[in-house]
């Protein structure tokens, strides 16, 4: 997988404040998103991005990567973003932000935070097992539905289909390897 | 003809009825008759009520002569004058102030100089000068120690409402944020002179009536941009003002008041259809 950052240097963060300034930047970020090469993993440095409300969010981060699980669902095109360097909440209260945003879209976005994650918005699934395992995924930065199982006492079939929903969430990639001993299995891992 | 106002204008029920008499007035009036705002009972005005008066005389000097009788009372014209209503209101009612009161004696008193700390009333026509009056109010705040989450709450009420009436109004934007420091409580008002919700989604929602229509508006991602996925601004105000330790919120469009609770939108008063949408945001940072 290729990694690109999603914003090019500006010398004055931009504030994601109002919906209808933000049309153009917002389309130069789908261009770029749409004319990269498969396997692209984008990363929105928020360095680079201030004071934010939800319509600002809603343009900058919830439509693309709807528009990326879209274009999964649709034309299983392989491309992911995630975010790096959030203000801290005495700043401009990234986090909070984003994920207030991401609620209502029901859509969920990955955060490198110095050596960690942090998971924003909304994941699904009941009883935060998703949650659990999207954790799992980045604490190990590759596993298997065989891990999976291993790790928290579930059925195969289970492990699988929450891995495969977290991967269409486009909050995992998956790569398809081949046995030693035949067969092929999925290996999914950390976008960081 | 005249319009009363009441001895206060200070809440979005003080607003209602303010509202209802205005279009009860209107209604009789031809264009370029006068019609007559009579002030003189006022005797206590806050910065809720103001937007809510500024966009009454927006509206009636668009359409009529606008006389004013400035109130016998001193006391709101020296609030008046301090939240800068004229500074931001047209140059007739200045001019009728000044020709009843001694206005040089009030703009010449002394002012501390509380640029940083005193939030006076604010008028918008573009979405820079929404987002300039959020960063300046979420620098006051700061100041006075808000915590971060609250201060994102608060620009985000300002911004998100005052976009909405530059995008869907030809209105101006009037906004009002008033911190009663010895409650702990901020209140914020944003208002338009604008068609109105219900005027504005009733082509474009299969719900009909006026009360579901303002529902869907807060509830749903109902709006007239929805080819541009666009409406989730008041889903967003509602979900973060209930995340204080108290809050209300409420607004006035169409014909009533709607209270905005965690679980709905319910009339409260009703009264005559009228132009304008008129919100108030009360929350608690105990």
């Amino acid at each position: 997988m290729k990694t690109e950052l999603l914003l090019s240097v500006h010398e004055e963060p931009i504030q994601l404040l109002n919906r209808t300034q933000l049309k153009d930047f917002k389309q130069a970020i789908m261009n770029k998103i749409s004319n990269a090469a498969m396997n692209t993993v984008f990363v929105l440095d928020m360095a680079k991005i201030s004071d934010t409300n939800g319509s600002g969010i809603d343009e900058v981060i919830a439509k693309p990567l709807k528009w990326l699980i879209n274009e999964f669902i649709d034309k299983k095109v392989e491309k992911y973003i995630y975010l790096v360097n959030l203000s801290p909440e005495e700043e401009h209260d990234h986090a909070y932000n984003i994920e207030s945003t991401l609620n209502i879209e029901q859509l969920c976005i990955m955060a490198k935070v110095e050596d960690s994650f942090s998971i924003l918005g909304y994941i699904g699934g009941s009883k935060g097992s998703l949650k659990q395992i999207l954790e799992f995924v980045y604490s190990r930065k590759e596993v298997t539905a065989r891990d999976v199982v291993d790790a928290f006492d579930k059925q195969l079939n289970t492990a699988s289909t929450q891995l495969s929903k977290l991967y269409e969430k486009r909050l995992i990639a998956r790569e398809e390897i081949q046995m030693p001993e035949g067969g092929r299995q999925f290996v999914y891992k950390s976008l960081f | 003809m005249e319009i009363k106002i009441n001895r206060t204008l200070s809440t979005i029920e003080d607003i209602h009825q303010l509202l209802d008499e205005t279009m009860k007035v209107v209604k009789l009036l031809n264009s370029d008759d006068v019609v007559t705002v009579n002030m003189q009972r006022l005797r206590y005005i806050t910065p809720v009520g103001l937007t809510g008066f500024l966009s009454v005389l927006d509206y009636l000097e668009d359409r009529l002569e606008v006389g004013i009788i400035a109130p016998i009372d001193i006391n709101p014209i020296k609030y008046m004058e301090r939240m800068n209503f004229f500074k931001v209101c047209s140059e007739n009612v200045k001019e009728q102030f000044e020709e009843q009161k001694d206005m040089a004696f009030i703009y010449n008193r002394n002012r501390n100089n509380l640029v940083d700390e005193l939030l006076e009333i604010r008028v918008a026509k573009t979405h820079q000068q929404i987002v300039e009056i959020s960063t300046l109010i979420k620098g006051i705040f700061k100041n006075k120690g808000l915590k971060g989450n609250r201060l994102s709450d608060i620009q985000s009420f300002i911004t998100e409402l005052g976009n909405n009436v530059i995008d869907h109004t030809k209105s101006s934007c009037f906004i009002a944020v008033k911190n009663n420091e010895d409650e702990n409580e901020i209140e914020i008002a944003v208002a338009d002179r604008g068609e109105g919700i219900y005027n504005s989604l009733k082509d474009v929602l299969t719900v009909q009536s006026p009360h579901e229509i303002v529902e869907a508006a807060i509830t749903t991602k109902a709006s007239r941009l929805s080819d541009e996925d666009r409406g989730k601004g008041l889903m967003d105000i509602k979900q973060r003002a209930f995340r204080w330790s108290e809050a209300s919120v409420s607004l006035r469009t169409n014909n009533a008041i709607y209270e905005i609770t965690k679980c709905g939108v319910n009339p409260i008063l009703e009264g005559k259809n009228s132009f304008g949408t008129f919100f108030w945001i009360k929350v608690n940072y105990s």
